[in-house]
């Protein structure tokens, strides 16, 4: 793809500071607001096109909080594993929507013999 | 287009005050946290070595995301009528509604998938590193509390020599939260009347607990009739665990390097 130059970029963001200010969603330039929570942080939002991968995303979550992407599941709000090479169109994300974190588990008791 | 995301990313950074953040698992890092331009290069990535609850040792473990995987083509190969008449929750949300954390959206999640007019719901359970299986059966047949065709429960534990019924009051309060998400007429009594049962199951030699959960629900799977009797089910159920199919549990495996 071409990067934008450097002036669109501050339009964009010009474009994103009016939208949320307004408060309604869908009249900005394609950008939606996608909110991560978790037990243990503090909710992060993050703006991002309906079409870019959200492996963007959970890897900044997951750099932000020295998380290891293999060990952390993201939930969307019905309750489905989110891929990190979906999109928030395919998942079905809008603007507002929330995505939840989940530590992946493990099991593997056994029987400790003498 | 790197670029125009850090500085959406920063845009949304500073419109919150930073806070100081207890991390999740013990094992995380002490180091500074990486910067935002540290976190969009894909060469530092590789080198962080923070991970949660979990080292070299645990790669035998069988874990959640593995899990769904191999549950997901378990699901696929399987007929359309007892694809209808059975279901399955995630094996992340009983240890979700136990930690409390999204208790609600939990609830909320297994609502949607109608336990009530299902005739087996399988509850994969991990917690406190073991795997357990919990069955739900008939559970829409309130007449015939009871009797073998009422509404039961079962929980399958490969390692008995451990105390099973330290689950029962987990278990009894998700299915009373269950009760009332439903806005079932059903009182407590009617709850309490239902029991979990321990059938006797292949027990596991190492610590492959995780599989012993996935073959019971292919067990399950394969069993040929619907409308079978459960007593009969006991016996005829559970072949020897060679007969399950390990080959795709070892490609997942290889996928996940571990």
């Amino acid at each position: 793809m071409s990067s934008t130059p450097a002036a669109a970029d501050t339009a964009e963001t010009d474009q994103a500071d009016l939208k949320l200010v307004k408060a309604e969603p869908g009249t900005g330039p394609g950008l939606i607001t996608i909110t991560v929570t978790s037990q243990t942080f503090a909710d992060v939002y993050f703006a991002i096109k309906p079409r870019v991968k959200l492996r963007r995303v959970m890897d900044l979550y997951c750099g932000k909080h020295s998380l290891d992407p293999k060990t952390v599941k993201f939930i969307d709000d019905d309750g489905r594993f989110v891929r990190s090479e979906q999109t928030p169109e395919e998942v079905g994300l809008q603007d507002g929507s929330t995505i939840s974190l989940a530590i992946d588990q493990q099991g593997g008791a056994c029987i400790c013999e003498n | 287009s790197y670029f125009s995301f850090y500085v959406c990313y920063t845009e949304c950074k500073n419109k919150r005050p930073r806070r100081t953040i207890k991390p999740a698992a013990r094992n995380v890092s002490k180091s500074a946290l990486p910067s935002g331009l540290d976190a969009l290069n894909p060469n530092r990535r590789t080198l962080r070595t923070a991970s949660s609850n979990r080292d070299k040792k645990n790669k035998d473990k069988l874990d959640t995301e593995i899990f769904e995987l191999y549950l997901e083509d378990l699901w696929k190969d399987i007929d359309e009528e007892k694809r209808s008449a059975y279901a399955y929750f995630d094996s992340l949300w009983f240890h979700m509604y136990t930690s409390g954390h999204n208790k609600s959206n939990v609830l909320k999640w297994i609502k949607a998938k109608k336990v009530f007019s299902r005739q087996y719901v399988f509850v994969p359970i991990v917690i406190w590193g073991h795997w357990n299986l919990l069955v739900l059966c008939n559970f829409g047949e309130t007449d015939y509390l009871g009797t073998d065709k009422g509404p039961r429960m079962l929980l399958l534990d490969s390692l008995k020599t451990t105390n099973p019924t330290r689950l029962r009051s987990n278990i009894k309060r998700f299915i009373a939260d269950i009760f009332k998400t439903e806005e079932r007429e059903e009182n407590e009594q009617f709850i309490n009347k239902i029991c979990l049962e321990f059938p006797e199951v292949p027990q596991q030699n190492g610590d492959e607990c995780g599989i012993y959960v996935l073959y019971f629900i292919y067990c399950f799977l394969q069993n040929k009739a619907l409308g079978e009797d459960f007593s009969q089910l006991v016996c005829q159920t559970f072949p020897p665990l060679p007969c399950f199919p390990f080959a795709p549990y070892k490609s997942y495996a290889n996928m996940f390097s571990l």
